[in-house]
C-alpha cells in the first residue's frame, strides 16, 4: 500500500522537484546555556532572484527600499506562514509555533536575501530545527558554511517518506 | 522503499542545486570572446539539467509509464510520446515566458502562476478523459469480439503528450527568464530546447519501461490482455483524480 501512495504522491508533486533553492544562513553570537533567538539569513539561487527582482524592485533601481520590502514581507514573506516558513522550530522534542520578527531584505552577488530574527528562548540542548518543503517546490538547503555560531551542532538528514528535512540539533 | 525514494530524492536536489548556480554563474559571465564556450557548456548543463530534473517527481512519468502498461506497443512508440511531451513543454514554456514578459513585464510571477493553475486544471481533465477513453474502449471491444481489436492509440497518445505537455515547466521557465533578462534571447531558447531534450529522455526511459513490464506480463495474461488495458486506464482515471482534487482544493 505504502509503495502505491508513493506512487500517486510522485504524481502529485507534478511540477515540484524543487524550482527554488534557498541557503539557510543561522547566526547564533550571543548564546552560550541558552539560545534566546537565531538569527535567519535566506539566500535564494540567482536565476529564482532575478524573477524576486523583477517584482520586488519597483523602481529598477537595484537596491529594495523600504516600501518594496514592505511589499515583499505582505506579499511573499507572510503567506509563507501556511507552510510554516519551511522551519520546523522544535524545543524538548516538542514542534513550536515559529514567528519571524524584524524582517528585511538585501541584494548579495545578484542572489535576494531575506533577514529575520527567530526567537527561542531555550536551553540549547533542547534546541533542533528542521528545515523542509512538504511540495518539494523549494529546497531549503543547510550546509556547514551556512552556520554562524561557536555553539556544537549536528546536521541531519531526516527521512520523512516523500520528502526530506535538514536538521540542525544543538549540545 | 521509502528510504530509497527519499534518498534518490536527496541527491536529485543536490545535482540540481549545483546546476542552477552552475548555469547562472556561467550566463552571467558571457561576454564576446568566451560566447562560444559558454554557449556549448550551457546547452551541455541545461541537458543534463532537464535529465535529473525529469528523474524528479512529477514530468508524468507515472503518467507515460500506466498508458504503456496496458501493452500492445513498441519502445520506438514511448520514446516518441517522452520526446512529444517534451517538445510540448518547451513550446509552451518559451510561449509563457516570452509572451508574458514582453507582454506586460511587470507582474510576471502572477501572470504565470494563473496561467499555470489553468493549464493544470486542463491537464488534469485531459488525463481523466484519456483514463475514461481506455477503460470504455477497452469494455466495448471485449463485449463485441473476444479478441478485439486494439484501442486507437494514436489519438489517446497525444491527448496523453498534451495533457502533460501543457503546462510549462517552471524550471525551464526560470532558465528562459533568467537569459530574457540578461538579454541572452537566443541562448535563452537554446537552453530550453536543450533542457526540453534531455527530460524527453527521462520520460522515455519510464515509457520504455513500462513496455517491457506489458511484454513481460503478457504471455501469463494471454488472452486476458485487456486486463493490464483496463487497469492501465483506472490507474490513469486514479492520477487524474488525484490531480483534479489537489487543483481544486488549493
Amino acid at each position: 500500500m505504502k509503495t502505491v501512495v508513493l506512487l500517486l504522491f510522485c504524481v502529485l508533486s507534478l511540477w515540484a522537484h524543487p524550482h527554488t533553492f534557498v541557503d539557510v544562513h543561522m547566526d547564533i553570537q550571543k548564546s552560550k546555556e541558552r539560545i534566546d533567538s537565531i538569527d535567519f539569513r535566506w539566500e535564494f539561487d540567482e536565476m529564482t532572484s532575478s524573477m524576486m527582482l523583477m517584482e520586488f524592485d519597483h523602481n529598477g533601481n537595484g537596491t529594495i527600499e523600504a516600501d518594496e520590502t514592505s511589499y515583499a514581507y505582505h506579499n511573499y514573506f507572510m503567506p509563507l506562514q501556511e507552510f510554516n516558513f519551511y522551519t520546523d522550530l522544535k524545543i524538548g522534542g516538542k514542534t513550536v509555533a515559529v514567528s519571524p520578527q524584524n524582517f528585511k531584505m538585501s541584494i548579495r552577488n545578484n542572489r535576494v536575501c531575506y533577514h529575520f530574527t527567530l526567537p527561542v528562548d531555550a536551553a540549547k540542548d533542547r534546541v533542533a530545527l528542521e528545515f523542509y518543503d512538504k511540495d518539494n517546490f523549494v529546497a531549503m538547503v543547510v550546509k556547514k558554511r551556512f552556520m554562524h555560531t561557536t555553539l556544537k551542532y549536528a546536521i541531519k538528514d531526516v527521512d520523512y517518506d516523500f520528502y526530506f528535512a535538514y536538521r540542525v540539533e544543538f549540545s | 522503499m521509502s528510504e530509497y525514494y527519499n534518498a534518490f530524492l536527496k541527491q536529485i536536489i543536490s545535482w540540481q542545486y549545483e546546476l542552477n548556480r552552475l548555469v547562472s554563474g556561467e550566463i552571467r559571465g558571457i561576454n564576446d570572446e568566451n560566447f562560444l564556450g559558454v554557449y556549448a557548456t550551457i546547452i551541455g548543463i541545461a541537458f543534463l539539467y532537464g535529465l535529473i530534473h525529469a528523474a524528479g517527481p512529477g514530468h508524468g512519468k507515472a503518467l507515460v509509464a500506466f498508458y504503456f502498461a496496458k501493452g500492445k506497443e513498441s519502445y520506438k512508440s514511448a520514446f516518441k510520446l517522452g520526446y512529444l511531451i517534451s517538445l510540448i513543454h518547451a513550446v509552451s514554456a518559451l510561449a509563457v515566458t516570452f509572451g508574458i514578459f514582453f507582454i506586460i513585464e511587470k507582474m510576471f510571477r502572477h501572470n504565470f502562476d494563473a496561467y499555470s493553475q489553468k493549464a493544470m486544471l486542463v491537464s488534469a481533465v485531459m488525463i481523466l478523459t484519456v483514463g475514461l477513453y481506455i477503460v470504455v474502449k477497452s469494455y466495448l471491444e471485449r463485449r463485441k469480439v473476444h479478441e478485439g481489436t486494439p484501442v486507437d492509440t494514436k489519438k489517446s497518445r497525444y491527448a496523453i503528450a498534451f495533457s502533460v505537455g501543457v503546462v510549462p515547466c517552471p524550471g525551464v521557465m526560470t532558465i528562459v527568464l533568467f537569459c530574457i533578462m540578461l538579454k541572452q534571447f537566443t541562448l535563452g531558447i537554446l537552453a530550453a530546447v536543450a533542457m526540453s531534450i534531455g527530460m524527453g529522455l527521462t520520460i522515455s526511459i519510464a515509457g520504455i519501461l513500462s513496455v517491457v513490464f506489458a511484454e513481460k506480463m503478457q504471455p501469463l495474461m494471454r488472452s486476458k490482455g485487456y486486463i493490464l488495458e483496463m487497469l492501465s486506464g483506472v490507474l490513469i482515471i486514479a492520477l487524474g483524480g488525484f490531480l483534479l482534487a489537489a487543483n481544486l482544493q488549493s
